[in-house]
């Protein structure tokens, strides 16, 4: 395994290496558009992501990306991005590890909105059904001023779009596969010059029972079954020239079983509720443009301790949210933005009393290009009586040396803030505890030649004050600001188009390097990968298309000392996918997952599927 | 298969021997029973699927992995194993989150049977006359559903009665059962069970003493180890002929986290955070000076647990809980004596 590894790294260097070379040989002699920024064509909610966002690097997942995938958020993105997941098993609990840091410090972002959870500061990304969105964003690295908690390696953005003049279109995704999985969504769209309205709705389910080895025996996933039901819908209404609303909803319904390590062990069941609400007014008044948002979000937990038995453990949050953005549009170069925000949420659950906090912040942010030259910086400064806020900045300089080659720097303060857990847990929680924070620096280069188009982001991440749970002296166990950790390394994203004849070939690779670091130990964080790749070839001729997808992960090691004895092995996961585009609107997929029938884990005795199929059909009308 | 053949030879090795045993009656000389005979086993509380002991025998040789290396077919044990306790052949290893009861021959460590029916969070067990006592927290949210698993060792069969009361540390003492009613300081009970009709009595140790720890001393008495939100921890002597409190003694206001209470001989040892205090068994006053303070190199889960025996005092630090845990040995001036590196989270040390 090792070897192959080697080989991989090796191979993707040498790649590097020579189209480096190549390139540098070209003469740069193109002449140069200025920096194009003419005002962005609004089509989803989260501006700063379009308009605040240029100097870091940004991955896009397409919906045909998406309808390659199943509809757990952690498979798509596990195979199309550097971000290393640990899993409880398919489709259990799946935290995220971006840049090396903890679950925490990924924020995911709905529509612009951060939606980690405020009980426990996280997004499960088994609790999310990638069919309802059009477009998912990665964006790497720290963007707490923009986005707030949690934007520490980098943040998830699920996005809806809104088109005013649109056809009347419809799109049926119909899936059924091995261990009773089906996996079902309609979408459907349409726009006049004055209203917009669209609305979408995945099912998924599946028993879930698939085999696997484990001690040298034959085993079956057992208490695996899970479902859920996700609706999104929305609403664009063209008031006149000037001013425009826009609403957004979102309902999500789930329930998983979680799975036994042992047969002995008792089943327990774990139930989700989400609702996002978000309405926007949008003018724009000659320069200046004025948004204003009001968002509602519910989320709603249920853990069954025994599935036998009706008795639950709950937690509820709901927050109010009031957002208003004052764009200044200077010149064509030049632009202000006012962003102040209030965000009241209270909560509650078994072992929660019920408590309210109110959140204001307040952020200025600017961005201007001067020929090649480009910056975006921005200050935020978040209000609260629950703790202390640092003051966070961040700032990005680009410059486009020419066609081929542009290179970015960002430094920015991130943070993320105690969460309702943290705080108020009966007879635990700690209200004295202060957010975590980061400072963070990145220089990322990007080369663009023909089709070839190669990201390469070194990055360093100091994160102090890191909120952990330890046992006190009296017995319980209290959360306080004690790790201090450094993560750094190297992030890489490769895409190639080739086309000769009718045959067109597409790569799409990633490859991360990750050191995590305890600064106190000197020892690498646990489920932290040193090596994480992915990759996706395609080929495409008349109506056939074919792709492979393979994902890496590295040795993690599952204690804090770094046992080498105590270790979840690395691992290389393969698909294997064949379309047919039959009529031009409908595509029929056959796709072959873990084709290797490779027995894995992702976290330490809960192993992964092996071989298994599904087919689909995708249809646009 | 080259495992299989070696644990086939130990296997044949090991029946020549106990069949060599069992048919001499004249066999004087004590030799060991079994590979884990003479030393003793540290139990890894663990938070998933880990090795559940280590194995430290009389001439200091530590042992990783024992259950593993003798069963490697056996199905592993779960997580959160809380207790393990002997009858005169067999350990019995609860597993708080398997729902299980392991059974394995106490000096071989080879794998006999895992009971997994009547249990639902198993914590600690005794043994009386043929049964095995094992405490169950059952549904985590309510202690009124808390309940004894009882054994039957013959055909490990079990039936179960509620005690209604939150329970944990269980051992028989005078022909009954006596279960701790305390947790995290709250309860401030002990239930006595009686084995032949399952009825219960209750002994009430005062507002707030919630115990944590107990043991029946060379003297006939039970000394069960108390704390309280509210006022000194307390070491109360039970006098179990009639199951009533013979005296309380007040432990210095100093000493408020006090537990793992082990009497040795005439003389009671227990901990106060990473510190290991005794007095003899009816003094009036215990010092507040400690015989050692042992410094954690991991400032979390110091103490984890504790034990006394043969004048040599026994701690375990469980660490950060996500990486192995250190055991250590200490003479009674208070120097240490080894140092053992454990699995994760070391809780608990088992004799034999």
């Amino acid at each position: 395994m090792k070897t192959i590894l080697k080989l991989f790294i090796g191979l993707f260097f040498t790649v590097v290496f020579f189209s480096s070379m190549l390139l540098n040989a070209q003469e740069r002699k193109r002449s140069l558009d200025s920096v194009q920024t003419l005002d962005e064509v609004v089509l989803h909610a989260d501006r700063l992501l379009q308009q605040f966002s240029k100097t870091q690097h940004k991955q896009v997942l397409s919906d045909s990306i998406i309808s390659k995938s199943t509809s757990l958020l952690t498979q798509l993105l596990q195979f199309n991005s550097p971000v290393y997941f640990r899993e409880n098993g398919l489709g259990m609990v799946s935290s995220a590890s971006f840049r090396g840091t903890n679950a925490q410090q990924t924020a995911v972002i709905w529509n612009g909105i951060n939606i980690n959870s405020q009980l426990n500061g996280q997004t499960d990304f088994n609790t999310i059904n990638t069919r309802n969105f059009n477009n998912i964003t990665i964006r790497h690295g720290g963007g707490s001023v923009l986005y707030g908690s949690g934007a520490i390696g980098g943040s998830i953005h699920l996005n809806d779009k809104i088109e005013f003049n649109s056809a009347f279109k419809n799109q049926l995704f119909a899936s059924a596969g091995s261990f009773n999985t089906q996996d079902l969504s309609f979408k459907s769209s349409y726009g006049n010059d004055k209203f917009s309205v669209g609305f979408s709705v995945a099912f998924t389910r599946s028993d879930n029972d698939y085999s696997y080895e484990f001690n040298r025996r034959e085993r079956t996933n057992l208490n695996g079954e899970f479902y859920n039901v996700a609706f999104s819908g929305h609403l664009g209404y063209k008031l006149n020239a000037k001013n425009t609303f826009r609403y957004y909803s979102y309902a999500y319904d789930g329930e998983r079983h979680f799975s036994l390590i042992l047969s002995t062990e008792i089943p327990t069941k774990y139930q989700n509720l989400n609702t996002r609400q978000l309405l926007e007014w949008e003018g724009r008044y000659g320069k200046w443009t004025s948004i204003l948002r009001g968002a509602y979000l519910l989320e709603n937990y249920k853990y069954f301790g025994n599935i036998e038995s009706d008795s639950f453990t709950f937690g509820e949050a709901s927050s109010f949210i009031g957002n208003y953005q004052l764009k200044y549009n200077w010149s064509n170069t030049f632009k202000l933005v006012g962003v102040a925000d209030i965000n009241y949420t209270t909560g509650e659950g078994s072992s929660i009393p019920e408590n309210s906090r109110t959140i204001s912040s307040f952020s200025l942010l600017v961005k201007h290009s001067i020929d090649k030259f480009y910056y975006e910086a921005a200050l935020r400064k978040e209000v609260t009586n629950t703790y202390e806020s640092p003051l966070l900045f961040s700032l990005g300089v680009q410059y486009k040396f020419d066609e081929v080659y542009t290179l970015n720097a960002n430094v920015s303060k991130n943070f993320r803030i105690p969460t309702y857990n943290d705080l108020y847990w009966e007879g635990s929680g700690n209200q004295n505890l202060n957010p975590e924070t980061s400072y963070q620096y990145e220089l990322g280069n990007t080369l663009r030649y023909n089709k070839l188009k190669l990201n390469v982001t070194g990055f360093y991440n100091d994160i102090e004050d890191m909120i952990r749970w330890v046992p006190t002296s009296s017995g319980p166990w209290q959360p306080i600001n004690t790790d201090h950790v450094i993560t750094y390394g190297i992030e890489s994203h490769l895409t190639y188009n080739h086309s000769f004849g009718r045959h067109n070939f597409g790569l799409n690779m990633n490859y991360a390097y990750t050191t995590s670091k305890n600064k106190v130990t000197d020892k690498q964080l646990i489920y932290v990968p040193y090596h994480k790749g992915s990759s996706t070839l395609s080929h495409n001729y008349k109506n056939f298309n074919t792709y492979w997808q393979a994902v890496y992960a590295g040795e993690v090691f599952t204690q804090s000392d770094n046992d080498p004895s105590r270790v979840v092995e690395a691992y290389w996961v393969h698909n294997f996918g064949l379309e047919y585009k039959g009529l031009k609107a409908l595509t029929l997929g056959c796709k072959i997952q873990n084709v290797l029938n490779t027995n894995y884990q992702s976290v330490a005795n809960r192993y992964m599927p092996g071989i298994n199929t599904n087919f689909y059909l995708n249809y646009n009308f | 298969m080259k495992q299989f053949f070696k644990y086939f030879l130990y296997a044949f090795a090991l029946g020549l021997f106990v069949t060599s045993c069992s048919n001499d009656d004249d066999f004087t000389p004590p030799a060991p029973l079994g590979d884990y005979d003479n030393g003793y086993f540290i139990l890894h509380e663990g938070g998933g699927v880990i090795t559940p002991v280590t194995f430290v025998s009389e001439e200091g040789t530590v042992t990783s992995d024992v259950f593993e290396t003798v069963n490697p077919d056996a199905e592993p044990i779960g997580g959160f194993k809380q207790d393990l306790f002997f009858d005169e052949t067999r350990a019995f290893i609860t597993s708080g989150n398997g729902q299980t009861v392991t059974v394995v021959n106490r000096y071989t460590f080879e794998f006999i049977a895992t009971i997994d029916t009547d249990l639902e969070n198993p914590r600690y067990g005794a043994i009386y006359n043929g049964k095995a006592y094992v405490t169950n927290s059952g549904d985590f949210a309510t202690t009124a559903d808390d309940f004894v698993t009882i054994i039957d060792l013959n055909d490990y069969s079990t039936t179960t009665t509620v005690i209604g009361n939150v329970v944990d540390r269980i051992e028989a003492i005078n022909g009954k059962l006596y279960i701790t009613n305390g947790s995290y300081g709250s309860g401030n009970t002990i239930t006595v069970l009686n084995p032949s009709d399952l009825s219960t009595t209750t002994i009430d140790l005062g507002a707030g003493n919630s115990p944590n720890s107990f043991e029946l001393a060379y003297d006939g008495f039970l000394y069960v180890m108390t704390t309280s939100f509210s006022s000194n921890a307390k070491m109360i002597k039970i006098n179990v002929s009639n199951e009533s409190i013979e005296s309380t003694l007040d432990l210095p206001a100093a000493l408020g986290s006090a537990k793992h209470l082990d009497i040795d001989g005439t003389t009671a040892y227990f901990t106060n955070n990473t510190s290991v205090y005794s007095f003899t068994l009816g003094s009036t006053t215990v010092s507040e000076t400690p015989i050692l303070t042992y410094n954690s190199t991991s400032q979390f889960g110091p103490m984890y647990g504790f034990a006394v025996n043969n004048n040599t005092i026994y701690i375990a630090d469980a660490g950060d809980f996500i990486s192995a845990g250190t055991a250590y040995e200490y003479n009674m001036s208070g120097d240490l004596l080894t140092t053992i590196t454990t699995d994760v989270a070391p809780n608990s040390f088992h004799f034999n």
